[in-house]
């Protein structure tokens, strides 16, 4: 019988090179700096996803189909409905980086079922609100109409706020029909034909189905002011 | 044992002397516990590293010595864990358990090495914290963050298993 400890001692293998003291400092302060790199990388994204520059959206099926799709690079979660007239509906979203709204981060036109980038297709109608927007800040969605249809914006609780829902968030809508892109529509001018003098072919007002079927639609929310209430911009079928 | 003498009288503003000192325990330790030289240098030295980063916070070179044992036998059992560790080290043992020298000599480096690693992993944990490390039943439940029954028990159990793999050793 001999000793375990002595046994063990016997048999545990010995270094065969001495050890790189200095190396260890050299991959130790590499290792630091690497982590220093990914902890920075994440406060910048923490920060910028505070200021909404890297805002994503979520596209539902509408009108009871299916669920939200989260897209890769969106930190948050963006409400954006489409109803849709076709499966693969398209929205986009953007948003101002300042508040003057000369600089613009470039719009995505992601494909609604995988997230890449792809040309719009057919629905009946899209919304945005302004849950999650800062002030300043752009949402959007486009689709190709496949149905007639106006646009409208609405309130969750305008009159309750004091405030007229165009006080809180203005909205745009753009009709491009045979390659030609117009405003058709502003809240600003609800009810007003903007165009009329401008041969009177997207005639939009509140009450008006300037939305034919076929043409390419671009809805723009933009946030003016910080309020508890969600606004709503719509633009299609049913609105 | 050696390495904790000199370990003794190393200040703790001195790491490079501390790991330095400590390297061919954790290479014997890990030696041990994962039966491969190579695998063993590799992770005492992936262990030292860390010792480096954390060494402002450890204040003892005692708390140093356990922290560094707890970290290399973590980092060991997680490199045991990857698949093709495990399948080179049962093919090497598979090899050499199965040759004629390690059946006539039981008591061999490479059968002693093989018997320790083919240990349940606590066991093995024991053995080698008891046995190679020369810690007290107290600091290996420390180390191993277990009751001192438990370090008892499994040291049993593991010499018993290590009696049946055909060493004979006593546990003095």
């Amino acid at each position: 019988m001999t000793e375990l400890s002595a046994v063990l001692h016997a048999a545990a293998p010995v270094p065969r090179r001495e050890l790189d003291v200095a190396d260890l400092h050299r991959r130790a302060r590499r290792r630091g700096l690497r982590r220093l790199v990914v902890w920075l990388a994440g406060l910048s994204a923490v920060v910028f996803a505070g200021f909404g520059v890297t805002d994503g959206f979520v596209v539902t099926a509408g009108k009871g189909g299916g669920g939200a799709t989260r897209l890769p690079d969106s930190p948050t979660t963006i409400p954006v409905t489409m109803t849709t007239a076709a499966p693969g509906a398209v929205v986009t979203s953007g948003r101002n980086v300042s508040s003057g709204g000369s600089a613009r981060t470039p719009v995505r036109t992601p494909d609604a079922s995988t997230g890449n980038a792809a040309r719009p297709v057919s629905a009946d109608a899209c919304s945005v609100d302004t849950r999650g927007m800062t002030v300043g800040g752009v949402r959007q969605c486009q689709f190709v109409a496949a149905s007639p249809g106006g646009a409208s914006m609405t309130s969750s609780g305008s009159a309750r706020s004091g405030k007229a829902t165009e006080q809180i968030a203005s909205g745009r809508v753009y009709v491009t029909r045979n390659g030609q892109r117009r405003l058709a529509w502003t809240s600003e001018h609800c009810g007003v034909d903007v165009h009329a003098g401008d041969g009177g072919v997207f005639a939009g007002s509140c009450a008006e189905r300037f939305i034919a079927p076929g043409d390419l639609v671009d809805v723009e929310l933009t946030l003016k002011r910080d309020d508890p209430f969600v606004v709503t911009l719509g633009a299609g079928k049913d609105w | 044992m050696g390495a904790e003498q000199t370990v003794a009288v190393v200040t703790h503003d001195d790491v490079d002397a501390f790991c330095r000192a400590q390297y061919p325990r954790l290479v014997g330790l890990l030696g041990l516990y994962c039966g491969d030289g190579n695998v063993a240098e590799d992770l005492a030295q992936e262990a030292l590293l860390r010792l480096v980063q954390k060494w402002s916070r450890l204040p003892t070179t005692d708390d140093a010595q356990r922290w560094l044992t707890r970290v290399a036998l973590n980092l060991a059992k997680s490199s045991l864990r990857t698949r093709a560790t495990r399948r080179r080290i049962l093919d090497h043992y598979g090899a050499g358990l199965a040759s004629e020298s390690h059946r006539a000599d039981p008591t061999s480096a490479v059968a002693v090495r093989a018997a320790v690693a083919s240990l349940p992993e606590r066991e093995r944990r024991v053995v080698i914290l008891r046995y190679f490390d020369d810690l007290s039943v107290a600091e290996v439940a420390e180390v191993m963050q277990c009751p001192e029954g438990s370090v008892k028990s499994l040291s049993h159990a593991a010499i018993g298993r290590l009696r049946a793999a055909g060493l004979e050793v006593n546990d003095d």
